[in-house]
Formats: structure tokens, C-alpha cells, sequence
């Protein structure tokens, strides 16, 4: 393993695809290796094909990529979806019972898949002819007879026939942990651990194991495991976006989050759920209320409520629930109540692709809700910004009282990365600046006007201080009042901290710019796309192709002076984004009179992969770029 | 001597509801019951939805806050979440509470928070001049529709109690003292609470007048409105009642506020101690939880350290993987 590997293992949803996978990521990290995990599933709970990319090195992987080293696979839909992105080289693990299996048997194969394969390879409709054919281009093949292991393991089980079979997935993800030499010993504690209150099923999942690596071993197939162990004193988490995202809201003193279920956000809300009552570095314990509401517009209603009463209050959702969520974030920016409102972005328009990723919403979120009112839309590029990204949003929303959109997308959701434990003091913690009740002669002014600083804030319920909050226009005083200079006045008001967040957030909390000698290209991408840019990077300078990047993490207010700075006229600017228009393309052009060079779009649902994204990058030196370039892959 | 006397809950705004109109005796009756109750001006909230009656907030002495057409209800419910020990009151039209935020009254009730939510019932969409509300029956018609109401009407609190608020009762506008008593019960009673208050828009019904309410009599000798109170009426689930005794208080519940038109009956309806009341997230210590807040409160007052104060180790869970130290070989496991 002389460089990052790439795994894939994939079969029906409900079988444990996902389960397996993690097992599996979880023991090679706990064996000293570093992973980045990438989790492909439909909207569906039984039955449609998932499957999971584990990339493995000794580092910490950039991104997945389209094409693997290793295929993993214990149904037919899998070895003809995936068997064409294995490299040459690879392997693929398969069940010699599907052999026969044909094409046209596979009722959730999609067309547009179906016919390219039928068009594009002329291997044969079956089983046994696709694996010919990979064996022709070099690709080794591992027999795993899952089916008659199965039975093997059935005669010696007293669990049920259906208990047995539900180690399929366990059986084909052990194979992988033998060919790669993953010490047995690791994989028995991580299941273990993961067993640890079904002691019932451990004699089945050791002895599963212990078949799919003596099966590897029998046919000369295990290798040796290729990194140090892991020293105790340097552990990992292995975290996605919804667990760091949740971390940080914990680690920033959440102390309300209202959610509804939507994929892929539920899954933060569930953590926090889960975790529950959190301990202070005092000793002492709170729990942050973290409540299901009846709908998205509730939760930001009760989240603003919550806010009102001085609570760190966050709500998180995707897609459809921001638009619900609107007429009620225009609320808070008229109100200037601090809320965070974390957004999962996923396919759309509508219903869209719940479970696929995209990064559309970006003007949405920019302009979400009727009028004229500031908010901060900030945007996390790996799973590990997410963290400190959303410790950031609590501190800018109490900093500035206005909304906080923290941007993050199903890609980011379904990576799970193996990271260091999180350095809370990385982030100071900030409040609002409070109306100071104990000098009150009247009722406090919610909103006293001054031309160079956010005014300070009355909470509901703050001791000595009664005051009025309306989103209709209001005076200083929180008091109804439509009169026109008063109207001027509060609009300059609120529409100022646009200015003051432009001055006061520092340049490194606006972008990350990672400038290289001689560089011929400007990388220019916001959020997910950062781990494929810099991998394609690395592609580019294995080439000669020197590339700066440029991840912008403030997207509102447009941090145009800086992102001016950052480039320079003879570099080819590239916007890569996971959408169909390129919509930071759109704002360059609206803050800074002039759009990119190029820009490379997907929308496909599936995110940036580095090595294809370096493949359509070289087409910019040699020439051959077009102004739009639409990157594809028909069998992701 | 009290402590707090009707001018601590009065505002200095003007107010701009029309003359005679429903909506001045529900804002009596409120300040009223927070004198009786002498509860502090600062400790109360006020949350309104849009419309006239969206508009109470601006006219008590308390903090007052105007939220977003039927929104009212999950307002609150956040800064009762917050501030656990907070008084709040939730006010709304018919159309504010049955039309647009129909979901949140439902599902309110199931999280069953120490709020009190008065639904102010005039039958019309008043500030937008005079549409049907959905507290109008078919055939009927108002001073401005151009046509009768071809939507039947939705009974606010048949309604409440298929959702399961745990106190219920209505009010008539005009009857300050005995609204005041009502709304003083239900900020005492520990959950949430439902009061439907008739009130009359002198401007766009002119349909269900102070006069039609307030008929000696209504056409048999008997008058329109009458107190459940005077008729012998049952409404209370004791706590620990049996699942068939509560049954039998709800069944009968059910027949009074079908109750419509001829005879109107107005107190309370259901006051059920049994169902508990919300502990989000298993949370026991209401007290603690204050703490908390006040804490935060306090820190941002200071601007004290800048240091988070979770310890994110004991967050981490099964996100963590331990080094692994095999049970054979040497130490690091080779």
C-alpha cells in the first residue's frame, strides 16, 4: 500500500452495508490508519443498492474517488454497477453463486445505468462475463462463496436461519479487512464493542471472521498490514458532519436546538439526542433541550422564542425545511435575535434528491425571506471546519444579533473522517453585549442606534427589564412605528452590520487561501468541493501544474476586498461548485464585476471526486477548457 | 399591600383598536389576573400572533412580543424552553390559531408546556377587513363578505380537546371578572392551558354581537351564555384517575362543547392534573436548567474567560476509537 487505498463495499440498504463499513473504518483507524468514508444511499429503508468508499492511508485522505482498488460485494447489482471503477490492478470480492446472474434481473438497476452498460461494454449480460472481462483488463478476482458459508455457519449457529444471514454483509467486509491484513484481533474488539449489548450474536460475528480470513488466507491473498499500530495517546474520532456539528454546538454551550426529521440534518439532532446530558469542565452537568417540533416552521419559531430568552439556540434542517423556515428567519433578522440555523443542502428543487448532495442553495440562502435584512451565511468545507465552524456561528450570531446560516451538505453528512479530538479553546466563546437592566429607569430600548457598533441586546426575562419585540417596523424603543425617517433610520441600522461584519470578522475567518509558486490556476470553491480541490491540487503539481486555492467560508456578506486580494490577473480562475449554474460564479460577478474564467459544475448529486476533478482542470493548461464544464460519471 | 398594582402591567402605547371593541375586555381581564396573581412585570411574556389581537402585547405592562401570523404558539413554547421558570402567555385570533397555525395549536398540546394560550374567537379576519374566519359556520355572513361563508366552522374547542390540552375553558369578553379568573387558573394550572374567549368585532360581525351573546333570552326563555359552574358539571381528572374515569370526564367534555348557538356555555371545560407536564429530554431539574441560563446570562454580562465550558471528552461517546491493544504480541501491538 504505497499510497491512499480505495475500498468499496456495496449491496442492498438493510443488509448492513452501512454498518460493516463503519466496522471496518472504525478497526483500521483503531489499528493506526487514517480513513475518509464516503456513504452513497437512496431514499429508501429496504432493498435499493448503497454502498460505502473507505479511502485508507497512513494520512488523513483528501477526498474519495470514483475509482477503486479494492470492490467488495455480495449481490449482483453491485459487480454491475461498480465493477467498470475498479482499477486496473484492483480486486474484486464476489459471491461465485452469482455468477449466473444476469442484467436484465436486476429490477433496481436505472435505466439510463442499464443502457450504458448494455451500449459501453460489450462483456455479456451475466455475472461471469463481466468478471471475464475485468479479469482481462488486469483486475485479480477473490471468490468469496458467501452463499455457502452461509450454510457452513447456519450448522454450527443456534441463532436462526435469518439471524445467520444477516452476517452476509459482516462475511464479505471481513474478506476485505484479511486482503488488507487488518489483524484479526482488531476486528474482534471493534465488534466487540459494537456487540457489546447483543453478546448473543458475538459467537456468530467471531466465527464469521474467522471463515472470510481463513478462506483469504487459504488462497494466498492476505497481505501484511501496512502502518504502525496506533500509539495509545493518539486516538481518533471518527466523526461525519452531523457528529462534529453537533459537537460544536455542545462545545459553544447549546443550550436549545428545535429540529424536524429531514435527511440527511436529522441525524445531527439525533446525536445530540443521544448524548444527551453533557458535563462541564467544572464537573457539573446540563442538558441542552433538544426538541422535535410539528414542522420546520415551528422549530425556527420556538428557536427564535428560545434565542429571546438569552438560550444559545440553534435549529437544523435541508433543503424543503429552509424554505419553510423563511418567513420566520426574516423574523429574527428584524428582531435581531441571535439564532443558528444549520443547513444540510441536498438535491433539489422540491423533494429533489434527499439523499443525494448538491450545493443549490447558495443564493437561497443568501436571500432567503421577503425584504431587506442581514444575516451571515458561512460555509464548512470538511468535517473537521464543520466543528469549529459551528462553535464560530453561535459567537457571530450573539456578536452581530442576527441570524446565522451555517451551510454544510449531504457529502458532508455521509464522510466520515478519522480526526484529532477537538481543541474547544480554539474558538473563544462570546455573548451578546446585554442591555444592562440594574441601571434601567424605564422600560429597556431593544435597538439604540450607533453608527459604528451592534447595540446591546434585553433578554426575555432578564430581571429588571420589560421591553417590547415586533417585527413590524419598529423605533429604537421596540415600539410600532412607521414614520419615514424613522423607517431610514432603523433599515441603516440593521442593514449596518454588513459593514461592521466585513471590518470586524478577520480575514482568515472569511477564506482560506492556499497560494502556490508560479500557479497558472485559482481553485475558487466554498464547502465540500475543499477536499477534491485540494486533491486535485495534488494531482496537478504531480503533473507540473502549480494551482492556488482559494475556499471562501463567509459567503454573506461577500467578503469581495479579500477575495480581490487573493487574485491575481494573469491566473485562470476557476469556480468548482455541486451545482448546475455555479452560483458563486454569480456573486463574483455581482461584488466584484467580473466572473471566473472557468467554472466546473456538477449536479449529478454526487460530489467532486479528486482525480476527476483534476482530469477536467488539465484541460484549462492544455488549452481545451471550455468557459462551463459539466463534470459526469454515470456510474456513481 | 401589593407589591404590583394594575399600572405595572399598563403600556404607554396608544392603542389602536377600534372603540367598543372585544379585544379591551380580554386586556383587562389579563392585567387583572396578573395583579391577582402578583406576578412580576419582568418574569411575565406576552407572545401574540398577528392581527388586532396579535397585538395585546404591545399593551401590557410585561414583555411583549409580536410574532408571525399563527406562529405564536411555538414562540413561546422556545422561551418557555428557555426560561423554564417564566411566565407565558400566548394570544391569538381564531384565524391566527384555527387557519394558518392550526398545526402548531394541535401539535402543542402534545408537548404539553406550563403556557396559557387565549384564543381570541370574533369569527372574522379583522385587520385584513372582515373575512370569514374559520370559527364561522357555513351560510353565515358578516357585515363585508360579499357572499355567505361556503367553509364550515371549526370548533376551537372540540379541537383543543381531540389534542389533548390539558386545561380548557372559554370566557365572553364582556364578563372581565370572571375572565380574569379564568385566565388567573389557567397561568396556575401546571401545563397548558386553553382559553377561548368570545369576543365581539363591533366592526365586521355583526352576526355575534355583544347583544346576541348577552340574550336573557335566546328563545326559550333561557339566555344564551351560561355558566357551567351553575349546571353541576364535572371537569376535573384527578391525578392517578383511572384511564375509564378520565375517559368519562373527557366523554362529557366532548358533549358540552358541541354546545353551539341556542346555549353557549362558558367556563371550564376540562382541567386534567393527570397528563404530565413536558420535561424535554428527560429533564427533572426545571431548577437547574435556570441555573444554567442565568449562568449564561451572567457570563455574557462579564465577558468572563472566552473559554468553552463543556468538557467535549465526555460528548464523544462511541465517536471515539480507542487505540487498539492486541491481546497477543508486544506492547504497541506489532
Amino acid at each position: 500500500m504505497d499510497n491512499t487505498y480505495h475500498m468499496r463495499i456495496g449491496g442492498p440498504q438493510g443488509s448492513g452495508i452501512d454498518r460493516v463499513a463503519s466496522l471496518l473504518a472504525r478497526a483500521c483507524v483503531s489499528a493506526g490508519g487514517e480513513v475518509l468514508t464516503r456513504r452513497e444511499y437512496h431514499s429508501n429503508i429496504i432493498g435499493r443498492h448503497s454502498y460505502v468508499d473507505i479511502a485508507l492511508w497512513n494520512q488523513a485522505p483528501h477526498s474519495v474517488q470514483a475509482y477503486c482498488d479494492l470492490l467488495v460485494s455480495y449481490d449482483a447489482e453491485t459487480l454491475f454497477r461498480h465493477i467498470y471503477r475498479v482499477n486496473a490492478g484492483g480486486l474484486v470480492i464476489y459471491d461465485p453463486a452469482l455468477e449466473s446472474a444476469s442484467i436484465e434481473k436486476q429490477a433496481f438497476l436505472d435505466a439510463p445505468l442499464r443502457r450504458q452498460l448494455e451500449q459501453e461494454q460489450a462483456a455479456g449480460p451475466t455475472i461471469a462475463d463481466i468478471l471475464a472481462s475485468a479479469n482481462e483488463r488486469g483486475i485479480q478476482l477473490l471468490a468469496l462463496p458467501c452463499t455457502d458459508l452461509l450454510k457452513q455457519l447456519a450448522k454450527t449457529s443456534d441463532l436462526s436461519r435469518g439471524e445467520v444471514k444477516r452476517v452476509t454483509a459482516l462475511l464479505a467486509m471481513a474478506a476485505v479487512a484479511a486482503h488488507i491484513g487488518l489483524p484479526v484481533e482488531v476486528l474482534y474488539a471493534t465488534v466487540d464493542n459494537a456487540l457489546a449489548k447483543h453478546q448473543r450474536l458475538l459467537p456468530l460475528n467471531h466465527r464469521a471472521i474467522e471463515i472470510a480470513y481463513q478462506q483469504v488466507k487459504t488462497l494466498g491473498m492476505a497481505n501484511p498490514w501496512p502502518f504502525p499500530a496506533r500509539e495509545v495517546g493518539d486516538e481518533r474520532l471518527l466523526v461525519n458532519a452531523t457528529d462534529s456539528v453537533a459537537l460544536g454546538k455542545l462545545a459553544a454551550g447549546l443550550d436549545v436546538q428545535t429540529y424536524y426529521p429531514i435527511s440527511p440534518a436529522t441525524d445531527e439532532s439525533t446525536r445530540l439526542e443521544s448524548i444527551g446530558m453533557v458535563t462541564l469542565q467544572d464537573g457539573s452537568c446540563y442538558q441542552p433541550r433538544i426538541v422535535q417540533m410539528e414542522d420546520e416552521i415551528a422549530s425556527i419559531s420556538a428557536a427564535a422564542g428560545a434565542a429571546l430568552a438569552g438560550a444559545r439556540t440553534s435549529t437544523s434542517t435541508s433543503g424543503p425545511g429552509l424554505s419553510l423556515m423563511s418567513e420566520a428567519l426574516g423574523w429574527t433578522g428584524m428582531t435581531e435575535v441571535p439564532l443558528v440555523i444549520s443547513h444540510y443542502m441536498r438535491g433539489g428543487p422540491s423533494t429533489g434528491m434527499p439523499t443525494r448532495t448538491d450545493q443549490g442553495d447558495l443564493l437561497f440562502a443568501i436571500h432567503a425571506g421577503h425584504g431587506e435584512f442581514p444575516r451571515i451565511v458561512i460555509a464548512s468545507g470538511d468535517v473537521e471546519d464543520a466543528f469549529y465552524d459551528s462553535m464560530q456561528a453561535f459567537n457571530y450570531a450573539e456578536r452581530f444579533r442576527l441570524p446565522v446560516i451555517h451551510l454544510l451538505d449531504k457529502h458532508l453528512t455521509a464522510t466520515s473522517q478519522s480526526v484529532k479530538s477537538f481543541d474547544t479553546d480554539k474558538i473563544a466563546i462570546e455573548h451578546s453585549k446585554l442591555i444592562d437592566a440594574n441601571n434601567l429607569t424605564s422600560r429597556a430600548a431593544p435597538f439604540t442606534l450607533n453608527k459604528d457598533a451592534v447595540s446591546p441586546r434585553p433578554l426575555v426575562g432578564q430581571a429588571g427589564n420589560r421591553h417590547w419585540l415586533t417585527a413590524v417596523e419598529h423605533s429604537p424603543d421596540g415600539l410600532v412605528c412607521e414614520d419615514p425617517q424613522n423607517r431610514e433610520a432603523m433599515m441603516e441600522h440593521r442593514m449596518l452590520k454588513l459593514k461592521l461584519i466585513l471590518d470586524d470578522v478577520p480575514m482568515e475567518e472569511k477564506l482560506l487561501h492556499l497560494p502556490a509558486n508560479n500557479a497558472v490556476m485559482t481553485l475558487l470553491g466554498w464547502g465540500s468541493v475543499k477536499g477534491a480541490m485540494l486533491d486535485a491540487r495534488q494531482r496537478l503539481a504531480e503533473q507540473g501544474i502549480a494551482a492556488n486555492i482559494l475556499l471562501l467560508r463567509l459567503l454573506c456578506p461577500f467578503p469581495a476586498a479579500e477575495v480581490q486580494q487573493c487574485l491575481q490577473s494573469d491566473v485562470a480562475v476557476v469556480v468548482i461548485e455541486n451545482s448546475f449554474s455555479g452560483q458563486l460564479d454569480v456573486l463574483m460577478r455581482q461584488h466584484l464585476g467580473q466572473g471566473a474564467d472557468h467554472i466546473v459544475v456538477k449536479y449529478s448529486g454526487r460530489p467532486f471526486t479528486g482525480a476527476s476533478l483534476a482530469d477536467v482542470l488539465m484541460q484549462i493548461t492544455d488549452g481545451q477548457a471550455q468557459p462551463r464544464m459539466v463534470l459526469r460519471d454515470p456510474y456513481e | 399591600m401589593e407589591k404590583f398594582t394594575s399600572s405595572d402591567y399598563r403600556s404607554p402605547q396608544n392603542n389602536d383598536w377600534c372603540a367598543s371593541c372585544g379585544d379591551f375586555g380580554i386586556l383587562k381581564a389579563l392585567q387583572q389576573a396578573f395583579v391577582q396573581l402578583q406576578l412580576s412585570p419582568d418574569r411575565i411574556a406576552v407572545f401574540g400572533g398577528i392581527g388586532c389581537s396579535g397585538k395585546t402585547p404591545y399593551y401590557v405592562g410585561t414583555n411583549g412580543i409580536h410574532t408571525l401570523h399563527g406562529r405564536v404558539l411555538p414562540f413561546a413554547s422556545g422561551a418557555k424552553l428557555a426560561d423554564p421558570d417564566l411566565t407565558v402567555l400566548a394570544v391569538g385570533g381564531d384565524g391566527d390559531g384555527l387557519g394558518i397555525g392550526a398545526g402548531h395549536l394541535v401539535n402543542s398540546a402534545r408537548h404539553n408546556l406550563d403556557l396559557t394560550y387565549i384564543l381570541f374567537n370574533n369569527g372574522v379576519y379583522g385587520l385584513t377587513k372582515g373575512q370569514p374566519a374559520p370559527t364561522l359556520q357555513r351560510g353565515e355572513q358578516t357585515r363585508s363578505m360579499p357572499h355567505a361563508a361556503n367553509s364550515g366552522r371549526l370548533n376551537p374547542l372540540a379541537l383543543a380537546l381531540a389534542a389533548g390540552y390539558t386545561w380548557i375553558a372559554r370566557g365572553y369578553s364582556y364578563a372581565v371578572d370572571e375572565l380574569a379568573g379564568l385566565i388567573q387558573q389557567a397561568i396556575s394550572h401546571p401545563g397548558l392551558a386553553f382559553i377561548e374567549v368570545l369576543q365581539p368585532c363591533p366592526t365586521y360581525n355583526d352576526l355575534h354581537t355583544r347583544e346576541w351573546y348577552e340574550a336573557e333570552d335566546a328563545g326559550d326563555g333561557e339566555p344564551r351564555l351560561y355558566r357551567l359552574a351553575e349546571h353541576n358539571y364535572q371537569s376535573c381528572i384527578q391525578s392517578g384517575a383511572t384511564v375509564n374515569d378520565a375517559n368519562t370526564v373527557r366523554q362529557n367534555c366532548y358533549a358540552k362543547v358541541l354546545e353551539w348557538g341556542m346555549h353557549i356555555p362558558i367556563g371550564v371545560f376540562l382541567q386534567d392534573l393527570d397528563t404530565p407536564v413536558a420535561a424535554h429530554g428527560g429533564i427533572p431539574a426545571e431548577k437547574g436548567r435556570a441555573e444554567h441560563l442565568q449562568n449564561a446570562i451572567d457570563d455574557a454580562r462579564n465577558n468572563s474567560s472566552g473559554h468553552s465550558l463543556t468538557d467535549i471528552e465526555s460528548c464523544y461517546g462511541d465517536l471515539k476509537i480507542d487505540a487498539c491493544r492486541l491481546a497477543t504480541g508486544d506492547e504497541n501491538g506489532q
